[in-house]
């Protein structure tokens, strides 16, 4: 049922973005969060929506993958519109809201269509390496960080499971209603966690046998810093400046 | 209830840079109140033919008719359980079968779609353990914790409990010792020749399907490629080329033919053949 949901995994294609370093990658997105953050004029939302839809179109996968990922965000507009009735926030504001999160997911759903795990990795390791100097465990978070996002698509699949399970034995998920669609994934939510915890456990023994260890690894891959990556990076300040000076400071 | 695929293909991840082929123009006849075997080397299709026959996948094109309903790309279903009821799907690995923490839940859960009543569910998971070798003592085991083959059997048992006319086994004997093998296909035998249900297999095991099967269909790189009687596929020309394997007996039979230039004739049983050669000897 679920098994077109892209979400959370590796889509081989070439394009520009899937060839930039990782490092470069993980910093857009961040500097482009703080932009998506300090922006609260319509005229800024609207041109980072934009200029999102435009590096979508340069990863060369198709438009209509990004928005499927997207339906999972539906109740989470519905709970900011109710929140926004709630505390007066205008209705106009919480849309400003929906964009300027559904922008950062984008940039987040790119980078994981984009990046195979382990590229991820070495990305989160490279960025944050300067925390080791404070005694911080990089590599583990790394590795945590991007299993966490891998997760998504296991729980994805242990849910596709037993729903073919619970569908071929009585359970009409596909022609079900929203409400009754809710009722049925509810009802098999912990089952999903408990399969996929397991999932992790074994995960968990498959490095153990395989001589995973914290420390220092070897990297065999060529992770060549390039123009096009400092094009993007310099694009992303340059967005970020200008609406440092805009927004703040007038 | 007729089981027939007319033309039927099936991609997954259709229209993504993942889009993959399984099944290529499928066009075949299950034969009604007899065992059918699917057999074929792993990646051709068997599963995908499965989940597709049990409404769990819809095709990509073409249509599968089951009794009088017809499966297509874009059609909805009315009372959908009332075809569901029909069809009991034993998945490869029981662990995909599993989501409920007992095994009395597990088997009960089937019949408690298919509005069946309190009384008759308490009898009848009763009666499919039992069916299965099994006892009423696993009733409260969690079915995940159970040995490979105490698994296949209570998934065995949770589809045999709502009593559907078309029984559908994905590899039902990967786990099951020799003796549980044996009662699995004496229990095939009776549900064909006593309730006259329907039975679809697919395994590897040409050993078994030999023992059991009437009819056979070959699956070879999404296509389907022989049918017939497992007499005339096993001793088909072409078996060799789809990587099928003959099973043991047949290929000694072979053998000897081959070797020898002895027909010792098609048998199923090793004591058949055993009594052919000492007739031929003396």
């Amino acid at each position: 049922m679920f098994h077109n949901m892209l979400l959370g995994r590796y889509y081989p294609e070439r394009s520009k973005i899937h060839a930039m370093n990782p490092i470069a990658k993980l910093l857009c997105i961040f500097i482009f969060m703080i932009s998506a953050l300090l922006s609260t004029s319509w005229q800024f939302n609207i041109f980072l929506m934009i200029l999102t839809v435009l590096f979508l179109l340069l990863t060369n996968i198709p438009l209509v993958h990004y928005l499927r990922t997207t339906k999972a965000l539906i109740p989470i507009y519905m709970v900011m519109l109710i929140m926004g009735i709630l505390f007066h926030i205008s209705l106009f504001n919480s849309f400003l809201l929906m964009i300027r999160i559904t922008s950062i997911l984008f940039h987040f759903i790119m980078l994981t269509l984009t990046t195979p795990m382990t590229e991820m990795i070495y990305g989160f390791e490279m960025l944050f390496g300067f925390l080791k100097l404070f005694g911080f465990n990089v590599s583990s978070v790394a590795l945590s960080i991007t299993e966490t996002i891998r997760f998504i698509p296991n729980l994805v699949d242990e849910g596709n499971r037993i729903l073919k399970s619970a569908t071929s034995r009585g359970i009409d998920y596909r022609n079900s209603n929203i409400v009754t669609k809710f009722m049925i994934l509810k009802s098999m939510s912990s089952s999903i966690f408990e399969l996929t915890i397991k999932k992790s456990e074994d995960l968990k023994f498959a490095m153990s046998l395989r001589l995973y260890q914290k420390g220092p690894r070897t990297n065999f891959r060529m992770n060549r810093w390039k123009v096009f990556d400092s094009y993007m990076i310099t694009l992303y300040l340059l967005v970020l400046l200008v609406i440092i000076k805009k927004e703040i400071m007038g | 209830m007729e089981i027939k695929y007319d033309s039927v293909y099936y991609s997954y991840r259709e229209n993504t840079a993942l889009e993959k082929l399984v099944l290529e123009d499928i066009n075949l006849d299950i034969k009604e109140n007899k065992i059918n075997g699917i057999v074929g080397k792993s990646g051709s299709g068997k599963t995908t033919f499965l989940e597709l026959l049990n409404i769990l996948l819809l095709p990509t094109l073409g249509t599968i008719k089951i009794g009088d309903y017809q499966i297509e790309k874009k059609c909805k279903i009315i009372n959908i359980n009332n075809l569901r009821v029909e069809l009991g799907y034993v998945f490869g690995n029981p662990k995909h079968q599993f989501f409920l923490s007992t095994v009395k839940e597990e088997i009960a859960f089937g019949m408690k779609q298919f509005s069946y009543k309190l009384d008759q569910i308490e009898k009848r998971i009763s009666d499919a353990l039992n069916l299965v070798g099994l006892d009423d003592s696993y009733l409260e085991k969690d079915p995940k914790k159970l040995s490979s083959g105490e698994m296949r059997k209570v998934a065995i048992a949770s589809v045999l409990a709502f009593n559907p006319k078309i029984l559908i086994f994905d590899e039902p004997t990967v786990g099951l010792d020799s003796i549980s093998e044996k009662s699995f296909l004496k229990m095939l035998k009776m549900l064909k020749n006593k309730y006259h249900k329907t039975i679809i297999i697919v395994t590897h095991d040409m050993n078994m399907i030999h023992k059991i099967a009437d009819y056979l269909f070959v699956f070879h790189e999404g296509k389907k490629v022989l049918e017939g009687t497992k007499y005339e596929v096993f001793n088909h020309e072409l078996l060799e080329q789809y990587e099928i394997v003959r099973p043991a007996i047949m290929e000694f039979s072979h053998q000897v033919l081959k070797k020898k230039g002895i027909k010792l004739g098609y048998r199923d049983d090793v004591n058949d053949l055993i009594k052919d050669i000492y007739r031929h000897v003396s």
